[in-house]
This record gives structure tokens, sequence and C-alpha cells, in this order.
């Protein structure tokens, strides 16, 4: 009579495949977005600092208050279009980078985007819109739409740029925000791989016993 | 029939960079020529090729170095010489639109527009002054950035080693 064997141990649970590492070009592209993203962020805020100067020296002589419409217009001319190809760029160094997955910084970038995206779109849109509403500006600065005819399209022709770059900064911030909820887990990885000869996670993989 | 394509498509995007890159290096060498023309020669001829509202180049050099590096799985498989002459160019106009960002940044920390007001005193560090100062120094370093990272696609180009 033999002892009956000991129950068999449960077999060792898989040990976790290492995090795919994200393609060294595709790092070096989301770097180059986040200093692409500051560069548009300190730019719009210096147009924006600067048109409130122009209009605080344009009425230091006069008792109006400072046209706070007439200064986000002025600079949503100034910065728009620009402003929406940056993000727009931005965007799709990240997403069509040489790498299938994104890192941290990647989905700092199009965090970014998407903020960005609406802030410039809210700019452009709102000087667009005060472009074509407002004859009397567009004749001020175009110095032009002396006839009724010509008003209209002149209005269009100046708002009508910088309603598309409105356009195109809205929808790279919803393709941002929607691509941060497509982004499974397994896409995004916080850094470099670690070693699977010398780290302590190779280590712990094979099991001591316990 | 796959791998033609993508080798064809590779080559595009080469040839597609080296034209941006070549058009990001040419508004600042045009800007200096025609500084340079119109007014006696000055130390910072590179201050009349970027001006203050001038963000164009800085879109063209990352949309440059974008499609050169698409493409980097199939580095080998584009045309060596045009890749090489993109990245060439690439760190070229990097480097010129650098010094134009931070010349600018310097006249303009030094006074510049800002020198004296319409009464004519000198105008303090305002806000305007240095958000503006602060937004050419970013576009300075964007270029440096990306002059750096063409030096490096073109040196692991040279040796094979992609990081």
């Amino acid at each position: 009579m033999t002892d009956p064997d000991p129950p068999s141990l449960p077999p060792a649970p898989f040990a976790p495949a290492p995090p795919p590492a994200v393609e060294a070009w595709q790092q070096r592209l989301e770097v180059v977005a986040i200093l692409l993203l500051t560069t548009v962020a300190l730019t719009i805020v210096a147009r924006l600092a600067g048109a409130y100067d122009q209009a605080r020296v344009a009425h230091t002589f006069s008792s109006d208050s400072i046209d706070l419409v007439a200064v986000v217009r002025l600079a949503g001319q100034q910065v728009g279009p620009i402003a929406a190809g940056a993000v727009l760029l931005a965007f799709l160094l990240v997403t069509l980078g040489p790498g299938d997955l994104v890192s941290e910084r990647g989905v700092l970038v199009l965090r970014a985007a998407t903020v960005l995206g609406l802030v410039v779109a809210g700019v452009a849109a709102f000087a667009g819109l005060a472009l074509v509403l407002d004859a009397a500006t567009v004749s001020k600065y175009l110095e032009s739409a002396s006839s009724t005819e010509r008003g209209l399209l002149v209005r269009l022709s100046a708002g009508g740029p910088l309603l598309v770059a409105a356009a195109i900064a809205g929808y790279v911030a919803w393709c941002a925000f929607s691509t941060l909820g497509e982004l499974p887990p397994s896409h995004v990885t916080a850094g470099p791989v670690p070693d699977e000869h010398g780290s302590d996670f190779g280590a712990a993989a094979e099991g001591d016993g316990d | 029939m796959v791998a033609s394509t993508a080798v064809k498509r590779v080559g595009q995007c080469q040839v597609l960079a080296l034209l941006v890159a070549l058009a990001a290096l040419a508004i600042p060498a045009s800007g200096a020529f025609l500084s340079v023309e119109g007014s006696s020669p000055v130390s910072y001829g590179f201050l009349g090729a970027v001006s203050l509202y001038d963000f164009v180049p800085v879109l063209m050099l990352v949309g440059a170095l974008g499609l050169l590096v698409s493409g980097v799985r199939g580095r080998d498989t584009g045309r060596r010489g045009v890749g090489a002459t993109a990245g060439a160019v690439l760190a070229l106009a990097g480097a010129v639109l650098a010094i134009a960002y931070f010349g600018s940044a310097y006249q303009l920390r030094a006074g510049g527009q800002f020198a004296f007001d319409i009464d004519g005193a000198p105008v303090d560090w305002t806000f305007t002054r240095i958000a503006l100062v602060g937004s050419l120094a970013a576009a300075g370093v964007l270029c440096a950035s990306v002059l750096m990272l063409a030096v490096t696609w073109l040196t692991g180009r040279r040796t094979g080693v992609d990081r």
C-alpha cells in the first residue's frame, strides 16, 4: 500500500508577455508633436496679447472700453489657419507615425490636440463669423465692399477661410478625442521594454516555488 | 506586387519630403536675400525671412520630417540618393530656421519693435513681449530638434541602426 500521490500543484500561471516596444521613431515624432503643440499654444497666447495691446493703444485717447470682440477677431484672423494646420499635423504625426503603438507621450499629444483644436476652432469660428456678419469691419479691413452686391461676396471671402480652418480644427479635435477612446491599453506602453535576461521581471517569471 | 507598391510609396514620400524641405528652406533664404537687397547688409540677415507672424516654414519643416520618417520601415527600399538628399536639405533647413527664430527672439528681447513706444519711451517687459519672445524661442527649439532628428535619421541610415 502506498500513499496516494500528492495532488499535483496547479500549473504556474503564465508569465505575462513583456509589453511590446514602441518604435523609436514613433517616440521621436511624438516629442516633435509635443513641441509643435507647445509652440502653437504660445503663439495663440502671443497673438491674443498682441491684439489686446493693439486695441488698448488704439483706445488710449478715447473713453470707450476695449472691444474684446475685435480683439478675438483680430487674433483669430492672424493665427486661425496656421494653428489649425499645426494641430492637424501634430495629430497626423502621432496617428500615422512609423509605429503601431503609442506611448504615453502620444496620449498626451492626443489630449492636447483635443483641447487646442477646440480652442483654435472657437477662436477661428468666432473671427470668421464676425467677419461674415459684420460688413463694416470687412469694409474697414479690406477697403472695399462699397456696393451692396459685392458686400456678401467680400464678407464670405474674408471669413470663409477662417470658417474652414475652424471646421478643420474642430474635426481634428473630435478625431483625437475618438482616437483616445479607441486606444486599447495594450496599444499604450509606458516606456522601454525591460531586458528579459537581466531584469527582476525575468527572475520573478521563472518562479522560485511559491 | 505589394512590395513594389511599398517601395514606390516610400520613394514618393522621400521625393515629397525633399520638395517640402526645399520650400521650407526657400522661404527664409529669399527673405534674407530681400532684406539684404532692400537695405544695407545687417548682421541679422535672416530676420527678413521669418517675421513675427510667419509660422508656415515650421509647419513645412515638421511635415517634411514626418514624410521622411513615415517610411522608416522601408528605409532601405526607397531611393537612396533622394532620401539622403532630403535628409540633408531637412537638416540644413532646420539649422537655418533655428538660427532665424533664435535670432528674431534675441532681437526682440533686445528691443526690436518694442524698443520705443508711441511716446518715444523705452518699452518695459510687457506680457505681449514675453509671449512673442517665448513663441519665437519655442519655434527655434522645434526647428533645432528637427535638425537633430534629421541628422539622427541620416546617421542611422548610414549605419543601419534604427535607434
